[in-house]
């Protein structure tokens, strides 16, 4: 990194303060566009197609997903904080896909570098690490939406079968590292 | 394809979907330009370190990213391929999603992969995707700012300031229930997932351990993607002989 940009952002050293006051900034803005952005289809679909489906069929989605998902809204994202911290809540909740990428992505990263978890070493290690891994799902989700279709007619049903075991894998591999965090 | 597919497989809905996709690599780019900074003034991690931290984190990836593959075609062919790479790129994973908008369209008397699409169907998925992930969206900044705030400050102390036992409860006790919690569900799948685990938990924890101990950087990264491969190739095997 450049010297003058570092100058630029408080002089000797970036402290946490001001590391994690700009994250707050940079995740807020971004997860406001994002939800903004989540309603358009959907006021496109009702206002140019006129697909509206009524505010009972709304009112219903929300009463049910509220039923539904509401415990999790509030308390799934304060679990997991504990587990991956400011900057994993954030985008682990903006990339989806917390429990069985994120959260493995975090503590594969720690492990490769020797990191102490309570470190802003790990912090940051982390934080590496769940970038690269937001940047593959999507890569792949890509591939998939492109080529999905196609590729599974092309490959072996052995390999296609082999897709459903991607989350048992990772548990095992995660349980490995937190054994090996564990350890230290 | 129908009329609502085409609308669903549209340029706007592809506009929408590349601009969603878009902010989360915007939020992704900012926040490792960001924490680049703060590490280089800082000296946490050498340039070698972040290399190693982000291959490891695209390696580890790659398992889950595949596994969604089947139930992405599904909603690709019951949504279109915009609304799906717009869904499953952010918050939710495809599972979720298709339940939200499976729920969306059933309330307007369609069922996703059996009825007809409708446009009302559509447009009602899109709603049930987006109040879904509104949830997240809002309350995610705010608990982050409060609750999270001053626990971020609690568990990782700036250098120098005393230690918390709570750092090395919740640092090393909690990831380890959190896991074990994970691990236990999958004792439920059957014998070809436990199978699956074990095989993944042996081949990282040998890799890894082998890698540290002859300071092989390459197997370290390497570890918990041949965990996870290792665990691809016995799942298969240990079902044909079981199923």
């Amino acid at each position: 990194m450049d010297k003058q940009k570092v100058e630029d952002v408080g002089g000797e050293g970036i402290s946490n303060k001001q590391y994690l006051d700009r994250i707050h900034k940079i995740c807020t803005a971004t997860m406001l566009m994002l939800l903004v952005m989540t309603l358009l289809p959907a006021i496109y679909m009702a206002v140019v197609h006129d697909g509206f489906p009524g505010w009972n069929v709304i009112g219903g989605i929300f009463v049910a997903l509220l039923g539904q998902e509401g415990y999790s809204w509030i308390l799934e994202p304060t679990e997991m904080f504990v587990l991956i911290g400011v900057v994993g809540t954030y985008i682990s909740y903006t990339a989806g896909n917390v429990g069985t990428m994120r959260f493995p992505a975090i503590l594969a990263g720690r492990n490769a570098v020797n990191a102490k978890n309570g470190t802003l070493k790990s912090e940051a290690a982390g934080v590496f690490a769940l970038v690269a891994s937001v940047l593959m799902n999507l890569i792949i989700l890509g591939i998939i939406i492109l080529f999905g279709e196609w590729l599974l007619t092309v490959l072996p049903q052995q390999i296609v079968s082999a897709f459903d075991y991607g989350v048992p894998a990772v548990y095992g591999v995660m349980l490995a590292t937190v054994i090996g965090v564990f350890k230290k | 394809m129908s009329d609502v597919m085409k609308i669903a497989n549209g340029p706007v809905m592809w506009v929408f979907s590349l601009l969603t996709v878009g902010i989360v690599l915007l939020q992704a780019g900012l926040v490792y330009n960001w924490t680049k900074q703060y590490n280089s003034s800082n000296n946490f991690l050498n340039k070698k370190e972040i290399g190693i931290c982000i291959k490891t984190g695209m390696i580890v990836s790659v398992g889950p990213a595949i596994t969604c593959i089947a139930v992405a075609l599904t909603m690709i062919k019951s949504l279109g391929g915009p609304l799906t790479l717009m869904r499953v790129g952010i918050i939710g994973s495809a599972g979720t999603e298709m339940i939200a908008a499976s729920l969306g369209a059933q309330l307007t008397g369609v069922t996703l992969g059996v009825d007809e699409l409708t446009i009302q169907a559509f447009t009602s998925a899109c709603f049930a995707c987006a109040i879904m992930s509104s949830g997240y969206l809002i309350l995610v900044p705010l608990l982050n700012r409060g609750i999270g705030a001053r626990l971020q400050k609690f568990l990782i102390p700036e250098p120098g300031a005393k230690k918390s036992i709570w750092t090395t409860i919740i640092g090393k006790i909690l990831p380890l229930v959190f896991i074990v919690f994970l691990v236990s569900q999958m004792f439920f799948a059957g014998w070809d997932c436990i199978a699956v685990m074990a095989v993944a938990f042996v081949v990282m924890y040998v890799c890894d351990h082998l890698g540290k101990r002859k300071e092989k950087m390459w197997l370290i990264e390497w570890a918990s993607g041949f965990g996870v491969i290792a665990g691809l190739i016995v799942g298969p095997i240990v079902a044909s002989m079981l199923y």
